[in-house]
């Protein structure tokens, strides 16, 4: 039975009156004794970006510019026997046409990984070889996007076609093989594989009362973000390059570029500004090295922008998976083993590839501890569209089927889901043995238990067959942990400088990237916080790699927790160096003073000594001994917080029909102290509607003969609408992380994570049936309920 | 830029037929949804074409004394929807045009645009079909008018000879008055989707709920939208319960032609003809408490 | 085949000479610079090249620059006065209801033209009235907050 943790490790919640549940933003932000932390702060990018004069890529004119165009294979795998360019060549307004002979014979990964990446360097710019319908085979510079797209239709290519693999379990039945279906050499189509073993299965098993079995299919989705990849690449007046790119990585872009392009990193420029949107399909570097190609061999600034059919097909998605799941279960409802083993197909070129999988392996044993536990995890390759990262990187995969693995096994146990969860949920001090995580704050509990209040879940969830005859209703419930930056795996920094000016505002540099998560705005709040001063003084300069501190960028939610402590630790340092000067300057104690609302003062009294703006003033210009304030930081991963949360899904279906209709979504998140509400909110909300399509109506459809993509658009690829959203209720369980500065943990990624298996455990209540694969399209609803007509 | 090497703006519906009658490879075009789709994707270039945005009137919405309704092929999606006339006299078809693409679309596109683009997916056709409407087209030659049931031959193949326009659709009052009607879109998203099957049923039933007439149009049932008649056939005289809808159910599917293709499955599809024809005449019944259209 | 156009862009008379193929997103962000008007599908699928034509949103990416001969667009650069935002701007900006921004200068051209209407709407017809536009990141609570909220105060 579920009992209340009484670990006197119980560091997270040391306070127990600063556990907040926090409903729909309905929290009394002057409670708490910060400044700019926790309090409504307007995103200061939304005031350009909602007048229009937000400049993004696309939107920047340059003197005599070209635009790129790429000529995508029609083959799904083939040896490229010639290509006739002279057609192209001569078309006037055509500037270069590049092909396999024109770049450098340099092999690299797109996944934005670190160095060094221990992925398989397996791209070329461009190859003899073409791996999947829509891989790069030549490219284009054009004075007009008409002739360049005319110049790419008088290129032909000639292609000795080679067999292709088109599932994943075929690449599977083929690794002993050695065929000319391989598509790397040598690799017999396995990209990677892995297997942990912790404790012993056959004892677990054998402690177990009953054990479950279950496989679940999860489809390819792709991120589509609004604004499509885009890149442009051009020359310094130095002669240096400059790539300007929609990315979320820049500097592992510039690393990545320097391999590819064969140059030296300090020869390249990135430079990021506003980005549409990215989901971690901005995190491979996909178009930049063929857009700085075309600059190199034109001299002219090239513009590379991706139509939203190049987008779906030729940037990345998320991987297609097939999971088997085996769990050992006593009659009290522990669970004394379980096994997982994952089929994960990373299409044509590994990139992030087989670290998806890893990823799975680390959190496979955090939500639900296990003594007994195995993990076997196989990446294959295949002839189609390159599997990346995207949002949860794995763990929208891992976490569906686990989660849906719960609900069937309490389904057969005849047991409250919510009841066998909270038996095995991971409590607060756990040490986790395969991975070095510890769980130093731990919401989990409080959220399950808050969304089982909210949804009146005991009489929703039993009450669900007595639904009308045609609309059947459902609850269901998921839950999940989630990772704050990839340590241990990586060694990973992430930095900030700050420039208190002589006025008091302070300019922020930083080489964190914002794609619309509202980082930069939280960047300001944090420096503005430590310096004391107002928001709205704070200057965010990201990203330029001349000038910003080297930053990992934006994936695995882990820019709040890492550049948010190197944003900490630099205010902290301008605000101490700007009060030892004060104090010394007044001779006071600089331990006696603080900052607040813009001035320096006494902590004792709160009598005011100096406002800060007269102070930096005054350090500059001492006569005597000017003082420029100005700190760069860099902070080191020691820990990895985990953030917690369960979503609880209430729908209807019909049972006609087989539609699905979300009525309502409670999403609760442990994200520790929440930094900025709306766009916390704003990051669930974003969640939801991503995870329910996952669940409901996402998927890339490929032809099975040509490797063609069917639905490369948004009208066959189902994004959902404004009318597709369910009332959301957004709520946050603020425990306080002890290892970050203000107790916060990562929210980005987890918002989309157990959205899907919380839907599809609703439906599995709604009609009596497990659906083990994704999406619930109306047409697989039925074929369920067809099997339940035929057996009747 | 679309590759379009003359754009003609005729200003009147003369002018413009008879440039069709001198150039017959003119693409004509109204709000352009579809047809500047199709040059986007490159299957179609390298056109003149006939716009027929500048002829006055083409968008009108009127009832005539004999109480025909007529519809300008001009009529955007918004408009049909907006239209007094058509919520008071034809709200099945003005609630079928909000379902189609979102508003944005639903505000260039046309009704005239939808049926002669001859897809079997056209919001408006299962619609029009189950409405009897007539098609009134136009060449120097003089109007011929085609029931628009004869008028869908194939895949996007339509009874338009090339130097003919669409001037109007027409519902003659003895095909609305006295009906009730429900357009089913059924779709994987609630909005800007494409439809996995249409339905349209509309039912006059007596005051003893006897079923004195029903026409069902189907959209992407087959490659294009069809009524069903032996459905229909089968219901007339028929009380409405639950053996009659049935048997309506069973009957509409003998009228589709569905096949599997990556959208749905034929079974599926037939599936969803068998039930939603059903559920179409039950909600046009429960909407108008089966009096009056 | 050139054509001169004339029409009111944001306010101001503008005449140019088109080609029958121009597609009117693109004269507005290479040739008058209005580039608050996005490209995100190029097919009327995600809603982010819509402006208002006489008042009306529609999708600029699938309208040819020779229809605008004669009519009134106006772009988000339009909205609001003095280099000040309209009042619709404000409140997403105060609700939250942009995060990368790339959607949003079509959606909030969609809601000022609905706020236009002068009409009280409910909270589901505002989502029908907003339903052409693809957002990818806030899940569109938001973006319905501020509307419902914009329209309140403005009736």
């Amino acid at each position: 039975m579920h009992e209340k943790d009484s670990n006197p490790a119980n560091v997270g919640l040391k306070e127990k009156s600063r556990l907040e549940i926090v409903v729909n933003a309905s929290k009394d932000e002057s409670k708490t004794e910060y400044q700019h932390i926790g309090k409504k702060r307007v995103r200061f990018d939304a005031k350009p970006k909602v007048t229009g004069k937000a400049k993004y890529i696309a939107d920047i004119k340059m003197d005599g510019m070209l635009y790129g165009k790429i000529v995508w294979s029609t083959k799904a795998h083939a040896n490229i026997k010639s290509i006739q360019t002279d057609l192209a060549e001569k078309l006037p307004g055509v500037h270069a046409v590049l092909t396999w002979k024109d770049v450098p014979r340099k092999q690299y990964c797109q996944a934005g990984h670190p160095y060094p990446d221990d992925s398989p360097q397996d791209q070329y710019i461009l190859d003899k070889k073409v791996r999947f319908v829509g891989d790069y085979v030549a490219a284009v510079a054009a004075e007009t996007p008409e002739i360049a797209e005319q110049a790419v239709k008088l290129i032909k290519v000639d292609y000795e076609e080679l067999p292709a693999v088109l599932s994943m379990e075929t690449a599977r039945d083929m690794f002993a093989q050695n065929s000319s279906a391989e598509i790397h050499a040598g690799t017999g189509n396995l990209q990677e594989d892995h297997f942990i073993e912790i404790g012993s299965m056959e004892k677990g098993f054998a402690e177990a009362d009953m054990i479950v079995e279950d496989e679940f299919k999860l489809p390819i989705v792709q991120h589509c973000p609004i604004e499509t990849h885009i890149s442009k690449a051009y020359f310094e007046d130095t002669g240096r390059l400059v790539v300007h790119s929609a990315t979320q990585v820049p500097f592992h872009l510039r690393r990545i570029l320097s391999q590819a392009l064969d140059l030296p990193i300090g020869d390249i420029r990135v430079l990021k500004t506003y980005v549409g949107g990215g989901f971690g399909s901005k995190e491979d570097v996909t178009l930049e090295p063929i857009t700085a190609m075309l600059a190199i061999k034109t001299k002219r600034p090239v513009q590379l922008e991706f139509t939203r059919e190049e987008n779906m097909v030729s940037t990345v998605t998320r991987h297609s998976a097939i999971i088997k799941l085996k769990t050992g279960v006593t009659k009290a409802g522990k669970i004394t083993a379980r096994g997982m083993e994952i089929l994960s197909n990373t299409g044509a070129y590994a990139a992030h590839g087989h670290c998806v999988v890893w990823n799975m392996s680390s959190h496979f044993p955090t939500l639900y501890p296990v003594e007994n536990l195995s993990f076997k995890g196989e990446t294959v390759y295949t002839n189609m569209p390159v599997a990346s990262a995207m949002r949860s990187y794995g763990i929208s995969q891992l976490n569906f089927a686990m989660e849906s693995h719960m609900d069937n096994i309490a389904r057969q146990m005849n047991v409250d889901p919510i009841e066998l969860r909270l038996n095995n949920v991971v409590k607060l001090g756990h040490k986790d043995p395969s991975v070095i995580y510890t769980i130093d704050s731990c919401g989990i509990e409080e959220c399950i238990n808050s969304g089982k209040n909210m949804s009146d879940w005991k009489k929703r969830h039993e009450e669900s067959a007595e639904s009308g005859e045609v609309i059947k209703k459902g609850l269901g419930m998921a839950c999940f942990s989630y990772q704050s930056n990839t340590y241990p795996f990586n060694e990973e920094i992430a930095g900030a400088r700050i420039k208190l000016n002589e006025d008091g505002s302070a300019t922020l540099f930083i080489g964190a990237a914002e794609i619309g998560q509202g980082s930069d705005t939280v960047m300001a709040q944090i420096a503005a916080e430590e310096l004391g001063i107002a928001y709205e003084r704070v200057k965010v300069i990201a990203v330029d790699t001349d000038i910003c501190p080297f930053d990992f960028g934006a994936y695995a939610s882990r820019q709040t927790n890492m550049t948010g402590a190197a944003v900490h630790k630099a205010a902290v340092k301008c605000r101490d160096a700007l009060l030892n000067y004060t104090a010394e300057l007044m001779e006071l104690d600089a331990a006696s003073l603080m900052v607040r609302d813009g001035w320096i003062l006494e902590k004792d009294n709160g009598k005011q000594v100096i406002e800060i703006k007269e102070a930096a003033m005054n350090a500059y210009y001492n006569h005597d001994n000017p003082l420029a304030i100005s700190h760069e930081v860099y902070h080191k991963a020691t820990n990895n917080p985990m953030a917690f949360g369960a979503v609880f899904a209430d729908v209807e279906v019909d049972s006609i029909t087989g539609r699905v209709n979300l009525k309502k979504v409670w999403a609760i998140h442990d994200s520790g102290t929440i930094i900025n509400h709306k766009q916390a909110e704003g990051q669930v909300e974003g969640g939801v509607s991503m995870g329910l399509a996952y669940a409901l109506s996402e998927q890339m459809l490929i032809d099975p003969k040509s490797g063609r993509v069917l639905n490369d658009n948004l009208l066959d690829y189902k994004v959902p609408t404004m009318m597709d959203m369910p009332e959301i209720d957004v709520v946050f369980v603020e425990t306080v992380e002890p290892s970050t500065a203000y107790g916060h943990k990562s929210l980005g990624e987890p918002a989309v994570i157990s959205v899907a298996p919380a839907i599809r455990n609703a439906v599995v209540n709604a009609l009596d049936i497990e659906y083990n694969e994704i999406p619930l399209t109306p047409q697989r609803v039925f074929e369920g309920l067809v099997k339940t007509w035929e057996a009747k | 830029m679309y590759r379009i090497n003359n754009h003609y703006e005729p200003e009147t519906v003369s002018q413009a037929i008879s440039m069709l009658h001198q150039n017959s490879s003119l693409v004509v075009i109204a709000g352009g949804t579809d047809v500047l789709i199709k040059m986007h994707g490159g299957n179609l270039q390298d056109v003149d074409i006939l716009s027929l945005r500048s002829i006055g009137g083409l968008d009108r919405i009127e009832k005539t004394k004999d109480g025909t309704m007529h519809i300008g092929p001009m009529a955007t999606f918004s408009q049909i929807n907006q239209s007094a006339l058509m919520q008071e006299y034809i709200p099945v078809l003005a609630n079928a045009a909000i379902t189609m693409g979102g508003p944005q679309i639903r505000n260039t596109a046309t009704i005239g645009g939808n049926v002669c683009n001859g897809a079997t997916s056209a919001d408006s056709a299962s619609t029009l079909f189950a409405l009897n409407a007539r098609l009134y087209l136009e060449s120097i030659e003089g109007t011929r008018i085609v029931p628009i049931e004869d008028f869908y031959m194939g895949p996007g193949k339509v009874d338009l000879k090339p130097d003919e326009l669409l001037i109007d659709i027409q519902v003659e009052a003895k095909d609305y008055e006295g009906f009730c009607g429900k357009y089913i879109k059924f779709t994987v998203r609630n909005a800007m989707d494409i439809a996995t099957l249409g339905v349209a049923a509309v039912c006059r039933v007596d005051s003893s709920g006897i079923i004195e007439d029903l026409r069902i149009g189907l959209g992407v049932a087959g490659p294009t939208p069809r009524r069903c008649h032996e459905a229909e056939d089968y219901a007339i005289g028929k009380e409405v319960n639950q053996e009659t809808l049935q048997g309506i159910g069973e009957r509409a599917v003998l009228a589709a032609q569905a096949r599997t293709s990556w959208r749905a499955s034929k079974e599926y599809r037939e599936h969803l003809v068998k039930t939603l024809s059903q559920r179409a005449i039950e909600e046009a019944l429960a909407e108008v408490g089966g009096a009056g259209c | 085949m050139l054509k001169e156009i004339s029409f009111q862009i944001n306010g101001k008379r503008k005449t140019l000479k088109v080609e029958s193929g121009e597609i009117l997103l693109d004269v507005l962000r290479e040739r008058l610079n209005l580039t608050g008007v996005k490209r995100g599908c190029s097919v009327g699928e995600c809603g982010a090249c819509t402006v208002l034509i006489d008042g009306t949103p529609v999708d600029s990416c699938i309208y040819l620059a020779i229809w605008a001969d004669g009519k009134d667009i106006v772009t988000v650069e339009g909205l609001g006065e003095d280099g000040e935002m309209s009042s619709m701007q404000k409140t997403f900006v105060e609700e939250g209801a942009v995060q990368c921004g790339f959607c949003t200068p079509g959606v909030v051209l969609s809601a000022t033209a609905l706020a236009n209407k002068k009409q009280s709407f409910t909270r589901d017809e505002i989502r029908v009235a907003l339903s052409g536009h693809l957002c990818r990141c806030t899940g569109y609570k938001k973006i319905v907050d501020a509307v419902e909220k914009e329209m309140e105060e403005q009736l």
